[in-house]
């Protein structure tokens, strides 16, 4: 059996309803025909039902499709709402470990605070957060960040003792002039 | 620096009396308005890192030049995450403070400069 593909022409002209007979280079059998024809009719089924429609019922099959896409667009906006409100979450979670925040300034510095003067705490705290944030920065073991918190936690006990006796001596002074 | 020499230097405008680590603070804030952390910094950077100074000896030194009006402090606007939401105590120097300052800058000058007659 000698086969050979159709030409577009041909399968055109039999679909059309005149079958071919002779024509150069479309020697092909009956049944293959047949074949072909199956093939480009199941192709060209949604073709044909779209014509069948009339023009209120394409209005209407757009719409239909046009309401499919929102709603499917909607469900994608929701499903990376929903994500970005997961991010944020553990954005919050991440903001709330505080990055200058060690265990020596959480267990030892901020109770040891109550002993420097009252209106000099939040600079002292604030500068040795930052002293610990730069150390932390410079990818310092956090042992040594920690040692470092308490050495000068007492350093700030010994100022803070520096500063009452003087305010003290020049209490006495000012009453003994 | 003995006592007396401290009074030969603060012999001009001002009756302040200032230690060498007040005078060293007076001259890091010249000018400027630091915080804190800046003063030991600048002294650091400004010495090639020969001159230190910790937060133990800054803090009472700050506080016994804002006691004699030489110095004057004001909070920062906003607490920063990288200070756990405290804010930045600003200091510069008050009128008194710069004149105490020119006054020693102008002795040691003068100083420099004298020859016995």
């Amino acid at each position: 059996m000698r086969l050979s593909k159709p030409s577009s022409l041909s399968a055109l002209t039999y679909l059309l309803g005149s079958p071919v007979s002779g024509t150069a280079g479309t020697e092909i059998e009956d049944n293959d025909w047949e074949i072909t024809i199956k093939e480009i009719q199941l192709k060209t089924q949604h073709l044909e039902d779209i014509t069948s429609l009339k023009s209120e019922e394409v209005i209407k099959v757009v719409e239909e499709l046009i309401v499919q896409k929102v709603v499917n667009d909607l469900e994608d906006s929701v499903e990376n709402l929903e994500k970005l409100s997961k991010l944020k979450k553990r954005l919050r979670k991440y903001k709330k470990s505080d990055p200058a925040e060690t265990w020596a300034s959480r267990w030892i510095a901020c109770p040891t605070a109550y002993l420097f003067p009252s209106e000099r705490r939040e600079e002292w705290l604030g500068d040795l957060y930052e002293v610990n944030w730069e150390m932390l920065h410079k990818d310092y073991p956090r042992w040594v960040v920690n040692l470092n918190n308490v050495w000068k936690t007492v350093i700030l006990v010994i100022s803070a003792l520096k500063i009452r006796l003087s305010d003290f001596f020049s209490l006495g002074k000012v009453k003994s002039e | 620096m003995t006592r007396i020499a401290t009074q030969i230097l603060n012999k001009g405008s001002t009756n302040a009396q200032v230690s060498p680590r007040e005078e060293i603070v007076l001259l890091a804030l010249y000018n400027k308005e630091l915080y804190g952390l800046q003063i030991p910094q600048a002294m650091e950077e400004a010495s090639g890192g020969n001159t230190k100074m910790g937060i133990g000896t800054l803090y009472p030194v700050l506080h016994s030049l804002e006691k004699k009006g030489l110095v004057e402090s004001r909070w920062g606007d906003e607490g920063r995450e990288e200070r756990g939401g405290a804010r930045r105590r600003y200091y510069k120097l008050t009128g008194s403070g710069v004149a105490t300052l020119e006054a020693v800058q102008s002795f040691r000058s003068n100083l420099l400069t004298w020859k016995p007659s």
